[in-house]
Order: structure tokens, then C-alpha cells, then sequence
């Protein structure tokens, strides 16, 4: 396994910071999936765990990069680190949680006491609450205060025993969330971030000696029902970067963001603000904050493929018996993850007629529809319906025909003239350029184009469809995907 | 009541409730209204009554959570059945379909302690303006005259000849509602897939789905020509929810198909079923006249 929990080598003998944080950081790496299920508020996205675990592995790297730094130093790098680094709607807070803390940390020149661990616990929560526009109790910064009174409450106490009671506060409100907010209530989960953070002092706990007991949720929500009151978000990347100047306004960088989305959060101060926002045009988003500061570190994150694998991920057993089953053979793992969400069984190719074979016996007593291109074609059993669906475009196309009560021959016609409507492009080099060469003298009269983006491309699909919006005219839907195949670099669909 | 009792527009009054969304402009005077509740947090409105569209569209946006209907309370229903009963003699009540609320039981039971023998209680096997669209038929037989027997019979046939199609934004108010059924089966993915969905025997059912928004009127009315007779004239009934801009697109393409179409009513979805369908739905609602008593124009 790899990814922002485990990237970090672990560090040999290493002092009470670093030791503490990598406890933190791995605690939730253990158990960022957990969290990502039960995500509901605010947005049911499905990646609080992954977006704090980012967050917090960025403190546990500036703290091995900072060892032997003066302590003021060092706090306020964490700090930045946290800023920078911060991903999410709870990473943003979680930064804010580090940022209070170091601070009360790096003011303080007295021994490293359970008074201390108490004030920066209470710093931290204060700096959460108050970075945030419209707090709302039950979630992180519930909890956040009430391991900052659990702590206060101990005093006075070894660090170890302070850390001990916040953790205990921690655990209580924690489960207190499901109460707190309706939408915990109905799905019957507790507040995502509230766990992460929890989880996270878990490990400070366990690091510095204390007792950590595990913080236990009752249950990871069993269907997708389950979340389904609450919505997810109407955009669909979750985007963040930094704005960074001598005198930034934080108010007016607001401003200018409110417009081109939702789940808005600007946080920081006059030299360096981070900025989060769901949005379906990450750059715009970016040229928009332009005027205020130097915008650095953009990135975003896809929230509809986040929350279409959370989907699967909890739907796996409540799928109803097919009267009718879609194989696709298709290269690229995106091409088949798209397939997936469609319905259809996917295949990677070149499993030859073995396990196609396989993959019909698996669905019996169903009926089979096959969707190929290609060699794959020939390795479907006799009597069975074959579409040839000649590119991978086209192959998307058809499979939105897939239909688990139709008949056989009713789904393959239906999906034979789906993939037959498709203007297949293949665009071998992934820049602009090509793209737009090949898209200009097929662009007229299109209302739908579907790029997939392949394997060695390294492009991002929101940027290309930025590419196709602006070869496209107005009223064109456009859709950009990552496609995984091996070649073309871009395939296309014109319809 | 009595099979062989005589209705008529001046006698008779039709009860719906909120989610047939019937506009009042188009609705008879002599018709009544069930309110049913639609509850937003801890707080509870009367469709209709203290909630409108707008009101309840507006709320939607701000809203945290979705909010839900329940079936009205025997209280309420008692008061709008008593009211009807006041200015006639017999009222027809037809609430929505059985399969999607238990607001016809409610019905039921308080019509039998009320006045047993002046009200009639059909199952519509619908909702929305498909469900106005047929109370609009009855009303239509009730200005011709017919008994209560006939009136049964009529209702029963207009339910099964009747056909509702209609697209939906996103499935999550129909899955949060638990009125999905088996309509799970074109829910979306990572691709942009629009549902077109039916009521099929007074439930939700899926029809098919498709890519892209430029594929839905075309697959809406290509639905409308399946499912009708070109040679025949045919009510039509529209609705929306927050989408006004599509209807009269949405009509010119099912008149392209049925030229004999017939607007019966055009209008908004309400709040009851605004909160099961959620913003960026429409709807078709279409059904012919049946032949015999009380259907009218149509004869075999």
C-alpha cells in the first residue's frame, strides 16, 4: 500500500514531537477508511480519513525536517506545514487546530507540563472555532473543546494523564455527535471529522505513554441509504491552493471566491492564506483569488469519483439479481471503473475466452450481453451477444444502454446503435493542441463529448475538459474522465 | 356508498390531497384539498396550506437535511372531507396511489366514521399531476353524469391506461425517501446519466437512461409515442420543479409526436412531491379516454 499515510519513513529513535505525530499519523492511516464511510457532513464526499491523514502527514514531515530548530521556530512551521498541506473541509480545520497549538506552544517558556499540553489543547480549539464562518456544534470543534475541558478539568497532572482525560473527553464527544446533528442521527453514524481528530489523539496518547483505549464507533453505515439524506455536493472538485502576499484580506479573497462555488474556507493570515472550495472549474477558481496574491499549490481532488466508490464500496451486497448481465472487456482500470458504475462486469482484456467464460458462469443463470473491442471479440463463446463497440468512447456509450431487466437481444441492439452515435477520436499526444486539431473539424453539431484520459498521459481530466470547452460551443456537455487505457492518450467521443 | 347512486359536477365534489398539483386556476371550485405534511427539521408545514412551492423550493436550498412527508392525520382529513360534504352531497375522494402512501387508508377510516354512504373512496394509482390529471377525467364525467358504480369502474380503467414519465435531477431525495424501488437501476456513476423514470402500477419504475441533457426530451417523448394512440385525442398533463423554462419545450416536442395532445394542465410540482423528487425534475403525464360509460369521446 501506498499513499500520503505511509510515505513517510518511519523515524528511528526520535524525539517526543516526531514521535508523537507519527503516532497521530499513523493511528489514522489505520483507520482513514472507517472514517471516510461514515462522511456525511457537510458534504457526504466520503473523504474526511484520506484528506486529514494528507494533512497530517504534512506536520509529521515539516517536524522531522525542523528537529533541532528553536521552538518557536519550529511551531510556527508546523503550522505552515498544516496551512499548506491542508486538504478538505477537516483537514482546513484540523490546520487550525495545529495552528493553535503551536502557537501556545511557541509563546510558552516554561517546562513541557501538563499545563502546557491543557492550554495548547484549549488554543487549538479556540483557533478551530473562530477560523470558521458559521461553526457548527457536533462536529470537530465539539470535540476539539471538549478535549481542551477534559484536559483543564485534570490540572494539575503529568502531560501524559492530561492527554489521558482529553482523550476520554474526546471518546465522549465523539459518540455525543450522533446526537448533536440530525444527519449523524438519521444516518446512525458519528460526526467523520470528529473521529479523525479522535483517532488522531489516540495515537498522541499512546506516543507520550498514556492510556488509549481505541475510540469505537458503533457502526459504519450499511447501505448507502444510510447517507443518502444528506446530499452530496453539487460540485465536483475539491479544490484547495494558496494565496500568499504582504497584506492579503481574507474577507475580500472570500468575496471573489464565493461565486464559482460552494463549501468555501479561507483561512490563514496577511502573508499566506489557504483557500478551499468545491467547484466544477478548479482553475477558474484560481484566476479568481489572482488578484488578491500569488496563488500557489493548486490542486483538487475528484469528489464525484470519491463518493461513486464510496457508493460501491457500500452497496457491494444489496445488489439485486440481474435478469440480464453486461460484460465490458476494456483496457484501462478508470475505463473500467466507469463501466462498474454503470452496471456492467469489467473485464480487463487479453484474459482470453477462460475468463470471459468465467465471468458468465459467475452471473448464471442471467443472461450475457459482451461489450469488447478488438482481439477480445473473438474469445466470446458462441451464442452469446457480442457488441463490438470499436473504441472505448463508443464502449461507454453502449453501456449506459446496459439494462438488468431488458432482454438480451433488446440490450445488444440498443447497445450496438449507442456505440454506432459516437464519433470515436484518437488523440495520441495529451497536450492541447492535438486535441483541439482533432476535435475542430468534428465539433460542430456535437452535443456531447466524453474524453478518457489514458495511462501515460499525465493530465489531468479537469484540464482537459477545460482543452474541449474551449474548442466546443456553449451548450456542449463535456465530460473528462481518467481512462487508465494505454493508448490513445486521449480517446474521444463525439455524439 | 350506493353503486347505483347518481353524481354529477353540481352533487359531487372531488377530494384530492396536496400532491395531485393541480394549479387552483385549473382546479374546479368545487374541488378540496388534503394538505399533507411536509416537515423540515423539527419543523412541520401543511402543504398548501402554510408552505407553497416557492416557500418550499427556497427552504430546500437552505436546507442541511431533506425533508419528509408523513400521511395527514385523520384530523385533517375529517375537516377537508366535512367541508366538502357541507356545500354537497357526495364527495369522490382520490388520494395518491396506496403503493407510495398510506394517506387512503386514513382516508378510508375516516370516511366510514364520517358519512359512509356520501363518500366514495378511489384508488388512483398515481401522484402528482399525472394523479390531477385523472381527478381532472372524473370531473369531466361528473359534468356528464354518472353513478358512483360507474365512477369506480371509470376511475380503475383511467389508472391502468394512464402512463407518467418524468426525469429527475438526482435519485437522492427518491433513495432518502425510500420511493425508489427498483429505479435503483439506472442511478448514476461517475458519468452524467440522467434517469427517465415511470409510474408503473402506482409506483416508481425505471424506464431507461441516458447521457447527456441534450437525450432527454427526445426519450421523454419518445416514450409519450409508445405508449399512446396517434389516432386519438389525448390528455396531457405537465409539470416541473424548478426547471419553468423547459415546458414549453417539453410540449412542443410531445405535440410534434401527438398532435392530437391536449393540455389539461401545466404546471409546478408541489412541496409533497417536491421532497421526494428534489429541483430539476418534469414530468408527462398522458392518458386517452377509455371507451364505455363515462369515458367520453372514446367509443370502440
Amino acid at each position: 500500500m501506498s499513499g500520503p499515510g505511509t510515505a513517510t519513513a518511519p523515524p528511528a529513535p526520535a524525539e517526543a514531537v516526531v514521535r508523537a505525530l507519527t503516532a497521530a499519523r499513523a493511528a489514522l492511516a489505520a483507520r482513514s477508511a472507517e472514517v471516510d464511510d461514515i462522511n456525511v457532513f457537510p458534504v457526504a464526499d466520503g473523504d474526511t480519513g484520506v484528506n486529514m491523514l494528507r494533512t497530517a502527514a504534512a506536520v509529521e514531515e515539516a517536524a522531522l525536517a525542523t528537529t533541532g530548530l528553536p521552538r518557536p521556530e519550529r511551531c510556527a512551521a508546523l503550522a505552515r506545514a498544516a496551512l499548506v498541506g491542508a486538504r478538505g473541509n477537516s483537514g482546513m480545520i484540523l490546520s487550525q487546530i495545529v495552528r493553535g497549538a503551536a502557537d501556545a506552544v511557541a509563546v510558552h517558556d516554561g517546562p513541557a507540563d501538563g499545563e502546557l499540553v491543557a492550554r495548547a489543547l484549549r488554543a487549538a480549539a479556540v483557533a478551530a472555532h473562530d477560523a470558521v464562518r458559521e461553526p457548527v456544534e457536533g462536529t470537530m470543534l465539539t470535540v476539539a473543546r471538549r478535549m481542551a475541558d477534559a484536559a483543564e478539568a485534570v490540572l494539575p497532572a503529568a502531560p501524559q494523564d492530561v492527554l489521558t482525560a482529553a482523550l476520554d473527553g474526546a471518546r465522549e464527544a465523539v459518540l455525543a455527535t450522533r446526537d448533536q446533528l440530525d444527519v449523524l442521527g438519521d444516518a446512525g453514524v458519528v460526526d467523520s471529522g470528529a473521529l479523525g481528530l479522535a483517532i488522531l489523539l489516540e495515537g498522541v496518547v499512546a506516543a507520550a505513554g498514556g492510556q488509549a483505549t481505541p475510540v469505537a464507533v458503533q457502526a459504519a453505515p450499511a447501505a448507502p441509504a444510510a447517507t443518502a439524506g444528506h446530499l452530496p455536493s453539487r460540485h465536483r472538485y475539491c479544490t484547495t491552493f494558496l494565496v500568499e502576499g504582504d497584506a492579503l484580506d481574507l474577507a475580500a479573497i472570500e468575496a471573489a471566491l464565493a461565486p464559482v462555488g460552494d463549501s468555501l474556507l479561507v483561512m490563514g493570515d496577511g502573508r499566506r492564506a489557504k483557500v478551499h472550495v468545491h467547484t466544477d472549474a478548479p482553475e477558474r477558481a484560481a484566476a479568481a483569488a489572482a488578484a488578491h496574491g500569488a496563488v500557489d499549490a493548486l490542486a483538487w481532488e475528484d469528489m464525484r469519483r470519491q463518493e461513486a466508490a464510496r457508493a460501491a464500496r457500500l452497496a457491494r451486497r444489496a445488489a439485486p439479481a440481474a435478469a440480464c448481465v453486461t460484460i465490458a472487456v476494456a483496457d484501462g482500470e478508470g475505463v473500467r471503473e466507469l463501466a462498474a458504475g454503470l452496471g456492467a462486469t469489467a473485464l480487463a482484456p487479453g484474459g482470453g475466452a477462460e475468463a470471459i467464460a468465467a465471468a458468465i458462469e459467475a452471473v448464471a443463470p442471467a443472461e450475457v450481453v459482451v461489450v469488447a473491442l478488438g482481439p477480445d471479440l473473438a474469445d466470446v463463446p458462441a451464442g452469446v451477444p457480442a457488441v463490438d463497440a470499436g473504441s472505448l468512447p463508443a464502449l461507454v456509450a453502449a453501456l449506459v444502454e446496459a439494462d438488468p431487466d431488458g432482454a438480451a437481444e433488446d440490450v445488444t441492439a440498443a447497445m450496438r446503435e449507442a456505440a454506432a452515435a459516437v464519433t470515436a477520436l484518437d488523440v495520441d499526444a495529451a497536450g492541447e493542441g492535438a486535441l483541439r486539431a482533432a476535435l475542430a473539424p468534428v465539433a460542430d453539431g456535437a452535443s456531447l463529448v466524453t474524453v478518457l484520459v489514458g495511462a501515460g498521459a499525465g493530465v489531468d481530466p479537469a484540464v482537459v475538459e477545460g482543452w474541449v470547452r474551449a474548442v466546443v460551443d456553449d451548450g456542449v456537455e463535456v465530460e473528462a474522465h481518467d481512462g487508465g487505457q494505454l493508448h490513445p492518450a486521449l480517446a474521444v467521443g463525439v455524439e | 356508498m350506493d353503486p347505483t347512486r347518481q353524481l354529477n359536477a353540481d352533487t359531487t365534489a372531488i377530494v384530492v390531497d396536496s400532491s395531485s398539483d393541480v394549479p387552483a386556476a385549473v382546479r374546479p371550485g368545487s374541488w378540496r384539498v388534503i394538505p399533507i405534511p411536509v416537515t423540515f427539521g423539527d419543523e412541520t408545514f401543511q402543504d398548501g396550506v402554510d408552505l407553497d412551492a416557492a416557500g418550499f423550493y427556497d427552504r430546500l436550498e437552505r436546507a442541511t437535511r431533506l425533508p419528509t412527508t408523513a400521511q395527514p392525520s385523520e384530523v385533517v382529513v375529517e375537516e377537508v372531507l366535512r367541508d366538502a360534504l357541507e356545500a354537497h352531497e357526495t364527495a369522490v375522494v382520490l388520494p395518491l396511489s396506496r403503493r407510495m402512501s398510506g394517506t387512503i387508508e386514513v382516508v378510508r377510516t375516516v370516511a366510514e366514521r364520517v358519512a359512509p354512504d356520501r363518500i366514495l373512496v378511489l384508488e388512483s394509482g398515481s401522484v402528482t399531476v399525472a394523479l390531477g390529471l385523472l381527478a381532472l377525467r372524473l370531473q369531466a364525467a361528473l359534468e356528464r353524469g354518472i353513478t358512483a358504480g360507474e365512477a369506480t369502474d371509470l376511475m380503475a380503467r383511467l389508472s391502468a391506461a394512464h402512463r407518467a414519465v418524468f426525469t429527475l435531477d438526482t435519485l437522492e431525495f427518491l433513495q432518502r425517501g425510500g420511493r425508489i424501488g427498483r429505479a435503483q437501476a439506472v442511478a448514476g456513476s461517475l458519468l452524467q446519466v440522467r434517469p427517465i423514470l415511470q409510474i408503473l402500477d402506482g409506483e416508481v419504475a425505471p424506464h431507461s437512461r441516458v447521457r447527456g441533457a441534450h437525450r432527454v426530451l427526445p426519450a421523454i417523448a419518445e416514450f409519450v409515442a409508445a405508449q399512446s394512440d396517434p389516432a386519438v385525442p389525448l390528455h396531457v398533463a405537465y409539470a416541473h420543479t424548478r426547471r419553468p423554462e423547459v415546458l414549453p419545450e417539453l410540449r412542443a416536442r410531445v405535440e410534434e409526436v401527438r398532435p392530437l395532445a391536449v393540455t389539461a394542465v401545466e404546471g409546478e410540482v408541489g412541496p409533497t412531491v417536491g421532497a421526494h423528487a428534489g429541483p430539476g425534475a418534469f414530468v408527462v403525464a398522458f392518458v386517452h379516454d377509455p371507451p364505455g360509460p363515462g369515458g367520453g369521446a372514446r367509443t370502440p
